[in-house]
């Protein structure tokens, strides 16, 4: 569905010039187009410009083709005859000798349809021709006896002998493998066909991805076996990404993100607690830089990275300039968003029903009388007054262009989304540069240039007491947002939600630069040097202050935070490539080094006792409170090497090796080696495979070793901290033991994949993994009577095994076309070994527990038989039968983890209209709602309506206990149904017609609409199933505590280009 | 072909050495004790320990007042409500965070004590000042685990590995206070006095006769109190005046933990009300509500904020840079009347009259005259209950004279007198393990 073709010339094309390239001339003047010609394959032409008239436009599409292969493809069409002299090509006009006239046809061999655009030549001398529309064509030939060459792309070429014949009907076997795109692979890129390891990948279409406002949502049900949590609904609120299950449970699950090579800082440096909408680093690329994306699921795709793989690793290539195609690319959008849900709430009158009720029942008086009741006139719906329809606005520009010796892309990108609740809004700023040039032959250099600014006005949300919508649910209606002076009303139990949402200020400024540069230099025949450098600078800067009118202000008399993150990191891999071709065998080497360093530097200020409401800054402050600096850094080394042995491409097999040293672990175990080794068969290619059905089928395979070193730095020493100061006097403390044996946790890898091809039609990968993690890293627990609580030490073992399917299918083709995606991942995570087994309770709102034969996090507590209609007491599971509810009596209770979930897709075109949506889903998983806990559990916070059903008196028969700490405990009555589908976009568009718009200087011009999150189905009684309120916490899953809901979104925009 | 060869080669050298990095924020342990101003940090940092947050931070005070029947709690937190109603489990965020807090302290000053051995750079007298100070506030942890845990592992080696052989079994109750007595009187002679925020010779002194009065020695207990109220036997003249955040101390304050805005204690916050800013976890029972209203104390203690009763002796909620006071005079007249009249209560009586009416008139209240014989040991009691409420050790009084029984009504069972040994330690400690569970947990 590709609605701007893409002129591309792979970005590696300098480096491989004697590979084949993509080669496409649209309209252009012979003339330039043969000296561009001369710039990128370094073959000088001689002509007369009036002989072969060489300002004629010309239309040349070559894809895979050798340099020779392209000169003869612009000949044959330029009509000329060409001379190969040492690296000079003359040109002629064809000798007007060829009286033989042919016609024909050219089709599929197993459809029968016809093939547009395949090339006929002559096999002796130059001339050709291509078919039409209708697959036909018509060629003068020298002689009655000529032998003709017929090629077209993704079909074997034929080669025919003439004798008399003057009609031919010419059919073409499908050749797959050069339909095959490019992915790009850990240090490389390889045909999609032939990587032996697990890759999913994508190619971003701009136009397409738009309404997404970062990287992780437009992968989000795109992509098998990667499972993007959304963690929030506020704007630039993170992700939780996981690649096939979650293979750690303390050290980061987060894949590693690698951009033009580079692997970037990521993660979330607030030192503020956001925890629902922790920022993440990787919300600073702009979507619309992106070229394409590669998943690297398994061993074989990820262990070149090492230490950094077993969470899997996602690279990211951003856009480069084209030769020759100068243009300038101009879309923006503008659209509104409404949350996807609201709770009902009692209004005034059932609140105070409610609360007399309460009091009689205590043989108290009721605290509002009739005359009060028939007389209150506030009745605030609190969620309306802090949830708002938000705009959202993005713009974006690119130019883009280039010759053949230098080429660059240049975008700017401004992106500005308003959030669903008041207060909160989200803007960033892109620049970036990419500029490739070539000083000769054989060296060539590729630069990024990059520069981010964001600016995150939060509100405090889930799991704070100081949040606008936790407030919001909890303050009764009976409270008004404003007091009659105009001033905010505070007379409530909780913060006035209004006050807290305009008043206070919670901002986070991001700055983001990212530089790559990266030399390329053909030592000799086949043998490439690379040299890459890469300078990450991320700074996170967050800025509070609560003035004395909120409530957390008046208890400090104004407070303030200012705090800042600074982390650095510096990279280079230097690495060879060397191929060598031998008839049908190919043998590819690629080793290096790679360093990389890391840096981080946070700042901590905060003060209190502001001198009024309009000064907010420290320095207006009469105390300061915190004044705190902090540093570490952490560094690794590593060795690599990749070899790859392919026969004819059937059969290819690939060895990988990774020899690591990281700063962050123990003496004893600072290197460690990661080898994996994968196979790959095409099984169609072989002589007996023979089937009309099947076009394509690959089998292919791996194992191999990861690791994970996402810990903080030196964990491994016998450290003194400073800190513990005392009237007044910086004091210093032993605070952590030695564990010089400290070391990686290694992920065992295996996968089993098969692609089939149907009718070239469809498309099937299905793929089986296993996965062992051993050595967790984990805080081994020690008797706190020795004064410490843990030591960070590597036990533990948990598996995750899965499988994934991605069905790809064009079912119209034509005038209406019709594809469809269908994507299923089902991961079975399960917790092998733990500490002596002791299982891990009590994690997060949910009380989750990590236990051995379970899956990580899950649901852990008391089980709810129902109420009891005698005392309206919820009746707990007496599991050891003694009579009593104690600790002992909780048992697993609802599981986060999805049974499967995927995606579903569809885009229909019909001329110039397109139409794409994709539902997601998740099927089985549970949700823990612990906002119920104060909703539907009589306290001063107001109620859902759900307690309208509480059991009042001995023979009520319902399922809403009575109010009482008891009924609050963590049991399977807050466990909820988290299964949902959703329409996660969907998007009409409509492209102008060429004469239309060419007048106005435009290329092509979309008008499009799109929405985002318009449908949910789900069971789930909260706001939003998708949500954690704890996201960047990979051990308390499926939580919802007053989390944001996302937002759905109706946008209109258009995609321009001069 | 070889020259990239050798690159590869020194390029992997050096990596080894890259690797090798320094932590900046921290000091290898092997080099932190290495000079004078270090070893002075050091016991800088074994005093903070006492500003952890489950110790004198926050919840030993909390929990000496919650366990008992001076306080309810009426916030939002699990832990609280248990200890409030005293159905401890053993894996209570208080019970595991105390232990754990203190025995932090304990290792902190093992630690030093232990490496002061060798140090060079301390005469014989700075070193045996050192030695005081810690051993003093290692017989203060010590003190407070024993009193709530019954007898606990006895560490008195500083823990430098992860190796078992770090790991004791519980010693018996008497073990441990002979271990506590020996600690102070080696810290009542060698320590130099000093200001109330440090350990001095008067403190070890007081905290001598407490402890000797909870083992029953009472006439050692009345011996030590004597003693210090001969040294220093002025009362504050105005009871509110000893929780004001003034510059300098009350005299009448012998050992308190100082706070400051970087280093604050939550006290205040989880005592105030909500509507306040608080959090209402520690608040007054009907006992300390019901105090007469002529009490000056009942300021302190019950406060009235719209129906909302709370303590005051904490107020900087802004800050939490309360102080916190361990001991002070007021407690050994109490203690010296409790022994006088362990004693001989018919002999000593006058003595005993004086001793609480001092307490009693600068509380704006009457005098006892003599003929309340048979209620003596109640008013006593009810002194000392109203005097330190919200000073964390009421709950230590009626465990010491077992009355918790009868005057807290939570508190059915005798076992209930001991917190349950946490969770934690009995799992990762083997030798400590199930069976070594308190009884009745």
């Amino acid at each position: 569905m590709l609605l701007f073709l893409f002129y591309c010339i792979s970005s590696q094309l300098f480096a491989q010039h004697q590979d084949k390239m993509d080669m496409r001339f649209d309209g252009l003047p012979l003339k330039q187009i043969l000296s561009e010609l001369t710039g990128v394959t370094g073959f000088e032409f001689a002509y007369s410009d009036t002989e072969i008239k060489s300002d004629r436009l010309i239309t040349v599409v070559a894809m895979q083709k050798s340099a020779e292969e392209i000169i003869r493809a612009v000949a044959l069409k330029a009509g000329l005859e060409i001379r190969f002299a040492g690296k000079t090509v003359i040109l002629k006009p064809l000798p007007e000798k060829n009286t033989h006239h042919v016609t024909g046809i050219v089709s599929d061999a197993l459809s029968d349809m016809s093939l547009p655009g395949a090339s006929i030549a002559l096999a002796s001398a130059s001339g050709g021709t291509v078919t039409d529309t209708s697959g036909k064509f018509g060629l003068y030939v020298p002689s009655p006896i000529s032998k003709l060459r017929i090629s077209c792309i993704g079909y074997a070429p034929l080669e025919i002998n003439i004798t008399n014949d003057t009609v031919l009907n010419v059919k073409l076997q499908p050749e797959v493998q050069t339909l095959s795109a490019t992915v790009i692979v850990a240090f490389g890129q390889e045909p999609e066909d032939l990587v032996t390891g697990a890759v999913s990948h994508i190619n971003m279409d701009a136009n397409d991805q738009l309404n997404n406002a970062s990287l992780n949502a437009a992968m989000q049900a795109e992509i098998n076996g990667l499972q993007i949590q959304s963690n929030g609904g506020t704007p630039g609120s993170s992700y939780n990404v996981t690649i096939r299950g979650i293979s750690s449970i303390t050290a980061g699950n987060r894949p590693l993100y690698v951009v033009d090579g580079v692997p970037i800082i990521t993660g979330d440096f607030s030192q503020l607690d956001f925890s629902g909408q922790a920022i993440d680093a990787i919300s600073d690329l702009s979507i619309t830089d992106i070229e394409s994306i590669s998943v690297l699921k398994d061993a074989a795709a990820s262990s070149l990275f090492g230490s950094n793989s077993s969470n899997g690793v996602i690279l990211i290539n951003t856009k480069r300039g084209l030769p020759n195609q100068n243009r300038i690319e101009l879309y923006t959008q503008y659209g509104w968003q409404k949350t996807t849900g609201m709770l009902d709430m009692l209004n005034a009158r059932q609140w105070m029903a409610l609360m007399n009720e309460q009091a009689v029942s205590k043989s108290n008086p009721p605290v509002y009388s009739d005359e009060v009741i028939a007389n209150n006139t506030i009745d605030t719906d609190w969620q309306r007054e802090i949830f708002r329809t938000a705009p959202t606005f993005d713009l974006g520009l690119s130019v883009q262009g280039g010759t053949g010796k230098s080429r660059y892309y240049i975008s700017g990108n401004y992106f500005n989304q308003d959030g669903i609740v008041i207060g909160s809004d989200f803007r960033r700023y892109n620049l970036r540069m990419n500029y490739d040039f070539r000083i000769n032959k054989r060296l060539s250099f590729e630069t990024g240039n990059s520069f981010a600014y964001s600016v995150n006005n939060r509100v405090e949300g889930d799991q704070t007491l100081n949040g606008p919508l936790p407030n919001a649910l909890s303050m009764p209606s009976i409270y008004p947002v404003y007091n009659s002076d105009g001033s905010y009303n505070n007379d409530g139990p909780y913060a006035n939600p209004v006050s807290i949402a305009t008043q206070e200020k919670n901002l986070a400024y991001t700055y983001r630069n990212t530089f790559h540069f990266k030399v390329n230099y053909e030592l000799f025949k086949n043998f490439t040097l690379r040299c890459l450098t890469g300078i990450d600078f991320y700074n996170l800067r967050e800025e509070t202050f609560a003035p004395k009118t909120t409530r957390q202000g008046a208890k400090y008399n104004g407070l303030g935070i200012e705090a800042t993150s600074n982390s650095l990191r510096f990279y280079n891999s230097t690495f060879a490539d060397y191929f060598i071709k031998k008839s049908l065998h190919r043998l590819d080497v690629t080793a290096g080094f790679s360093l990389e360093s890391n840096k981080l530097h946070d700042v901590f200020l905060r003060a209190q006792n502001f001198a009024g409401t309009s000064f907010e800054f420290l320095q207006d402050a009469a105390t300061p409170i915190a004044t705190q600096s902090y540093e570490t850094n952490s560094s690794s080394n590593s060795l690599f090497t990749r070899i790859k042995y392919g026969y004819n491409d059937r059969y290819i097999f690939t060895l990988n090796m990774r020899y690591d040293g990281s700063s962050k672990f123990g003496e004893n175990n600072r290197f460690a080696f990661f080898p994996s080794v994968s196979g790959l068969w095409y099984v169609s290619k072989e002589d007996f495979f023979r089937s009309r059905a099947i076009t394509k089928m690959i089998v292919s395979s791996s194992y191999g070793l990861t690791g994970n070193d996402q810990i903080g730095n030196f964990l491994s020493l016998d450290l003194f901290s400073a800190g513990s100061n005392y009237n007044g006097e910086g004091g210093i403390n032993p605070t952590q033991l030695a564990n010089p044996d400290l070391k990686w946790e290694s992920t065992y890898q295996f996968n089993l994949g098969i692609q089939i091809g149907l009718f070239n039609r469809v498309s099937v990968r299905t793929d089986y993994y296993h996965k062992e993690t051993k050595d967790l890293l984990l805080q081994k627990p020690m008797p706190t009577s020795t004064g410490y609580a843990y030591i960070m030490s590597n036990i533990g073992k948990l598996e995750n095994q899965g499988i994934e399917a991605l069905l790809t299918a064009t079912i119209l083709k034509g005038p209406f076309t019709w594809d469809a995606t269908f994507n299923f991942s089902a991961n079975r995570n399960k917790v092998l070994e733990l500490y002596q087994d002791q299982p891990i309770n009590n994690i997060g709102r949910a009380g989750s527990s990590i236990a051995v034969g379970e899956p990580v996090s899950f649901f852990y507590g008391f089980n709810s038989l129902g109420v009891n209609p005698a005392d309206g007491n919820l009746i707990y599971e007496d599991i050891n039968k003694d009579g009593k509810i104690t600790d002992i009596d909780r048992k697993k209770i609802g599981s986060p983890h999805p049974d499967f979930y995927g995606g579903i897709g569809s885009s229909l075109s019909y001329i110039a209209f397109n139409l794409d949506f994709l539902f997601s889903y998740s099927y089985g998983n549970d949700i823990f709602n612990s906002t119920r806990i104060y909703t539907e559990t009589i306290t001063q916070s107001n109620q859902t309506t759900a307690i309208l059903r509480r059991w009042q008196k001995p023979g009520d028969i319902t399922d809403v206990p009575k109010a009482s700490v008891y009924n609050q405990r963590t049991s399977s009555r807050f466990v909820e149904d988290g299964s949902f589908i959703r329409l996660k976009n969907i998007r009409l568009s409509y492209e102008l017609p060429g004469e239309l718009i060419n007048r106005a200087g435009l290329t092509r011009l979309q008008l499009f609409i799109s929405g985002k999150n318009l449908i949910t189905f789900t069971r789930y009684s909260g706001m939003d199933p998708e949500v954690n309120y704890n996201g960047l916490n990979a051990i308390a899953l499926g939580t919802d505590f007053f989390t944001c809901p996302q937002p759905k979104s109706i946008l209109f925009g258009l995609c321009a280009r001069f | 072909m070889r020259k990239i060869l050798i690159i590869i080669v020194l390029l992997a050298s050096a990596c080894e050495r890259n690797l090798d990095l320094r932590p900046k924020m921290q000091v290898p342990a092997e080099e932190a004790l290495s000079n004078k101003e270090n070893v002075y940090a050091a016991l800088v940092g074994c005093y903070d320990g006492l500003q952890l947050q489950h110790y004198y931070g926050r919840n030993l005070i909390i929990a000496g007042d919650l366990a008992s029947d001076n306080t309810v709690a009426d916030g939002t937190k699990i832990e609280y409500y248990d200890l409030d109603k005293n159905s401890l489990l053993a894996n209570n965020i208080l019970v595991e965070g105390i232990w754990a807090d203190i025995y932090q302290a304990v290792n902190r000053a093992n630690y030093m004590l232990y490496k002061i051995e060798d140090v060079t750079f301390l005469s014989d007298n700075e070193k045996k000042d050192y030695q005081g100070q810690l051993r003093f506030l290692r017989a203060l942890h010590y003190y407070n685990l024993v009193r709530l845990y019954g007898g606990v592992p006895l560490k008195l080696l500083p823990t430098l590995s992860d190796s078992p052989g770090n790991f004791l079994p519980r010693s018996s109750v008497e073990v441990v206070y002979a271990q506590i007595i020996a600690d102070l009187d080696f810290a009542r002679i060698n320590i130099a006095n000093r200001s109330p925020q440090k350990a001095s010779s008067q403190a070890a002194t007081a905290l001598l006769a407490s402890v000797e009065l909870t083992l029953g020695n009472v006439s050692a207990a009345r011996q030590y109190a004597g003693m210090v109220i001969q040294a220093s036997p002025v009362l504050e003249s105005s009871y509110k005046e000893l929780f004001a955040r003034t510059s300098e101390p009350s005299s009448e304050i012998l050992f308190y933990v100082p706070y400051n805005a970087t280093d604050k204690n939550r006290l205040a916050e989880y005592n105030y009300p909500n509507t306040l800013g608080g959090r209402h976890e520690n608040a007054p029972s009907p006992v300390l509500i019901n105090i007469p209203d002529n009490d000056k104390r009942k300021l302190l203690i019950a406060a009235d904020h719209s129906g909302k009763y709370y303590s005051t002796k904490y107020s900087d909620l802004t800050t939490g840079s309360d102080r916190v006071i361990v001991l002070r005079t007021a407690e050994m007249y109490l203690i010296r009347a409790e022994a006088n009249y362990q004693l001989d209560s018919v002999n000593n009586l006058p003595q005993i009259l004086e001793d609480i009416n001092l307490i009693r008139t600068r509380a704006g209240l009457q005098p006892f005259a003599a003929g309340h014989f048979s209620a003596l040991r109640n008013i006593i009691e009810q002194e000392k209950q109203i005097e330190f409420a919200f000073e964390g050790k009421r709950w230590f009084d009626l465990i010491r004279t077992k009355r918790a029984v009868d005057l807290v009504p939570t508190v059915t069972e005798p076992y209930q007198m001991l917190f349950p040994i946490p969770l934690s330690e009995i799992l990762s400690n083997p030798l400590i393990g199930i069976k070594g569970q308190n009884e009745g947990y």
